[in-house]
């Protein structure tokens, strides 16, 4: 049984705990319903990034399944730039209602742009060497640096700047400044936001090997 | 609908995702009816 699939029944009970069992902020009202969105889908992109690099690390250390590897990794990235994409319209969102305006170039939103940036140059990259023998072997290459950068743009920067963007989860003082419902939901939803990526991810991988076999076979005739 | 605007946008989501919930699993039927195509001989 795939336990990807669990996705079907979690995210209806995530967004009734999200939108009515949740109590609103304090200060933010109703607008703070965000989180349960916004953080999931960051957090997602997040392990995404990840498992591109993993898949990048593994491709470029053994020799066994190079193509699906490759394939693996660049699903990954793909998945990972959607989630990144939605995590920045929700947090723009958020921006307005809590700051008052769309965008401030404040250090995490700046930072967040130029991880994407990185993942649009590896999209670029990956499509310019379509025709290149050692496409996998280079893009892979180019993965596990965009990963080695991205805890130093998602963790690092944000915090050495002064920023207006709270720091709930991960904070100086190791505790989570969420009451136990808002933080009981915001756990359900990271589950099953990461349960939607494995599913898709999952889904794109299987495209992906049937196309390869669509490939062997045709060279085969 | 009903007085709660929350109840209103949950109703809202709800049907969106259930949409999304159908694409998403017809995909997955379609891609594994392929696979087992494609395994035959």
């Amino acid at each position: 049984m795939n336990i990807y699939r669990l996705v079907f029944i979690f995210m209806p009970v995530v967004i009734y705990m999200a939108l009515i069992w949740a109590p609103p902020a304090a200060i933010l009202g109703d607008a703070s319903r965000i989180l349960y969105f916004h953080v999931p889908v960051a957090w997602v992109s997040i392990v995404a990034f990840l498992v591109a690099g993993i898949n990048s690390i593994i491709l470029l250390v053994s020799e066994k399944n190079r193509r699906e590897r490759e394939f693996m990794a660049h699903n990954s990235a793909v998945a990972g730039m959607v989630f990144i994409i939605l995590a920045l319209i929700t947090g723009s969102i958020w921006a307005k209602l809590s700051w008052g305006s769309y965008w401030n170039w404040d250090p995490r939103e700046t930072s967040i742009v130029i991880l994407m940036l990185i993942y649009i140059a590896y999209l670029s990259l990956y499509s310019s060497l379509k025709d290149n023998p050692n496409r996998g072997s280079i893009s892979a290459v180019y993965l596990i640096i965009a990963m080695i950068t991205m805890p130093f743009l998602v963790f690092i920067i944000p915090r050495i700047y002064p920023s207006l963007h709270p720091d709930t989860i991960i904070n100086q003082e190791r505790k989570i400044h969420l009451e136990a419902a808002m933080r009981i939901t915001l756990f359900a939803s990271i589950v099953t936001f990461t349960l939607l990526y494995g599913y898709i991810y999952r889904l794109m991988n299987r495209i992906s090997a049937l196309e390869i076999k669509a490939e062997e076979k045709h060279y085969d005739i | 609908m009903t007085s709660n605007p929350l109840m209103t946008l949950m109703t809202v989501v709800m049907i969106i995702w259930i949409g999304l919930a159908l694409f998403l699993y017809r995909l997955d039927r379609r891609v594994s009816k392929i696979e087992e195509e494609m395994n035959e001989p």
